[in-house]
């Protein structure tokens, strides 16, 4: 009998520690979960408990979404994040539409959980004011509305401060009489549909207006901070609305690959269907606003020398651009797939350059200082075993006439020669995932 | 030179004169030209030249089709190899909106002139380089057809950078 016993006890025992280890890692999962929303929460969601609220407001504007483009994003918390689009151009203007900023890739319907939670679906219309290329902050105004355009929330960003303002909708042309006390600063936004035919603007309406108020003298949030008038716990916090959208893939409108050597084809090709769009969207933020009026082209051509990798050309006329980036066969020939990306990431930057008009002689002093981390983090995206040493090596190629390069060389000259060792060693092809 | 029909048009006369002889649909000319805007680029070799010029192409349509493409003698085989891929776009533009005076069931034929010249990445450009690239720009060999001139499209090209 003890025979029989002994074994079951041990099996109820095993069972009961294995059936407690469960529970264990269920709980851990549990935690880990909390507040996480995938994209199929989010649609089902959006299709149950936003979509069937069809009462709009009055001139609110028509938004589409594209489920296929939603992404998770972790901006202060979870969230899934999808570009909205609208049926047709649509534009806000804070000077009575003299000038117009493009909401197109600048509107965001973004889904998180609260603490309790609940889904909070939320459409971000941001209106960066004055990004430098570093784009280290975010400076301008975030407008948050419900789906069907009820105004929830609004802010302003000074400085990567965030100031919550209050703000209230205006039929088209009753304009508020805004209350200009010493201590607030209040702004009329209008918000305009516009008509295009072949390319040119026809005529612009004004939907409607809204006017925003803020408190500057104010003490000023911490950009994902609990909300003033709530606790001031992470769950309850506001999502960071300023990092909305910043990882987002965006679309060149027309990205050309007419590059003929089979693996640089493919390179171009498992860059320009996401992981460029993933790096350079960006750099590119105010590009956006004129994407119908510039197209990239990639080809590749025989230059009869391999001194340079790659050139970017620039034609341009009535309003369009062509950005060329012809990469240099003879030069390429033996080079790995991370090099030739990294070439490619180097071209962009110029192209992006080129639209700032920033003077080329500038633009390798400019990449150098701000864009070698995008560029190596671009490579790593693309070819994950990279070491993230390389990939910055990487990102060093064709900056070697600039200043950082330079005081790279005099501060520490064996970090310079060890990246000049590693190029080579990938430009050859005995480093990296090869070509041929 | 029996089948040489040279064109050559004082630099002023060539951007004045041809707004005249079309177009009763501006919207299919706009059509046309960010089309074909939308195809060009400058070949490297010769973005880095910094040199200005002027080309034309004359598209002889037979039949509603295009027959041939003729381009100026001043065009590189590299220009026309990327010239060669606004085909469609020849083929697809209702010419008869732009020239209505056109019948289609005749031949006829297309000249588009193409003017490029440098931003200041390539410093200052002579005016008298313009002026020598124009005459060889419109000696298009080969047409003896109804000849109808677009206005030209112009084209900044920055110089390459690396």
């Amino acid at each position: 009998m003890r025979r029989i016993v002994l074994p079951i006890l041990c099996a109820v025992f095993i069972t009961l520690f294995l059936v407690a280890c469960q529970k264990e890692s269920n709980k851990e999962d549990l935690q880990s979960s909390e507040n996480s929303i995938s994209v199929a929460d989010a649609k089902k969601f959006f299709e149950a408990e936003v979509l069937p609220i069809t009462a709009r407001i009055k001139n609110a504007v028509h938004k589409q979404v594209d489920w296929n483009k939603a992404y998770s994003q972790i901006a202060g918390k979870q969230l899934v994040v999808i570009p909205v689009d609208f049926d047709k151009p649509f534009y806000a203007s804070r000077d009575n539409g003299k000038t117009k900023f493009d909401m197109r890739r600048n509107t965001f319907l973004v889904f998180y959980r609260d603490s309790l939670q609940k889904i909070h679906a939320e459409v971000v219309y941001k209106q960066p004011e004055n990004i430098t290329t570093a784009k280290k902050t975010f400076s301008g105004s975030i407008l948050i509305e419900s789906w069907s355009g009820e105004l929830l929330k609004s802010f302003k960003y000074v400085d990567g401060k965030r100031y919550k303002g209050d703000a209230v909708r205006l039929a088209s042309g009753d304009y508020m009489a805004a209350d200009y006390g010493s201590l607030t600063y209040c702004w009329i936004t209008n918000y305009y549909y516009c008509v295009y035919y072949n390319g040119q603007q026809l005529s612009c309406t004004n939907s409607y207006a809204i006017q925003t108020c803020i408190d500057l003298t104010g003490s000023a949030e911490n950009p994902g901070g609990g909300p003033p008038d709530g606790p001031d716990t992470e769950d309850n916090a506001d999502p960071e609305y300023e990092g909305v959208g910043e990882n987002n893939w965006v679309e060149f409108r027309d990205i050309t690959n007419g590059v003929n050597t089979p693996c640089f084809s493919e390179v171009v090709d498992s860059i320009s269907k996401g992981h460029l769009q993933a790096a350079i969207s960006l750099i590119l933020l105010q590009t956006f606003n004129q994407t119908d009026l510039i197209n990239i082209s990639f080809i590749d051509s025989h230059y009869g020398s391999t001194q340079t990798d790659a050139t970017t050309n620039v034609s341009s006329s009535n309003g369009m651009a062509n950005y060329l980036v012809d990469l240099n066969i003879d030069a390429l020939q033996n080079a790995s797939k991370e090099y030739i990306a990294a070439t490619i990431f180097h071209e962009i930057l110029h192209a992006y350059f080129a639209t700032k008009n920033i003077d080329p002689v500038l633009e390798h002093d400019e990449m150098a200082l701000y864009y070698r981390d995008q560029i190596a983090t671009a490579v790593r995206s693309l070819y994950p075993s990279i070491s993230e040493n390389d990939a910055n090596a990487l990102a060093y190629g064709g900056l070697q006439h600039t200043y950082t390069w330079s005081e790279l060389v005099r501060t520490n000259p064996s970090a310079a020669n060890s990246i000049v060792s590693i190029n080579q060693a990938y430009k050859n092809g005995t480093s990296g995932v090869s070509c041929n | 030179m029996r089948n040489i029909l040279l064109l050559i048009f004082f630099y002023s006369s060539l951007f004045s004169a041809n707004a005249a002889v079309f177009s009763e649909d501006s919207t299919e000319i706009t059509r046309f030209q960010r089309s074909f805007i939308k195809n060009f680029y400058l070949p490297t070799a010769e973005a880095y030249t910094c040199k200005p010029s002027v080309i034309s192409i004359a598209v002889c349509f037979k039949e509603k089709k295009i027959e041939k493409i003729l381009y100026s003698e001043n065009c590189s085989a590299a220009l026309i190899e990327v010239l060669e891929k606004e085909h469609t776009v020849y083929q697809q533009t209702n010419w008869g909106k732009i020239f209505p005076a056109i019948k289609e069931e005749k031949e006829y034929v297309i000249v588009l002139p193409i003017v490029y010249y440098f931003d200041k990445t390539c410093g200052t450009t002579t005016p008298m380089n313009v002026f020598a690239e124009l005459s060889k720009g419109l000696i298009i060999p080969g047409l003896k057809d109804e000849v109808y001139m677009l206005s030209p499209i112009e084209f900044t090209i920055r110089k390459p950078v690396s």
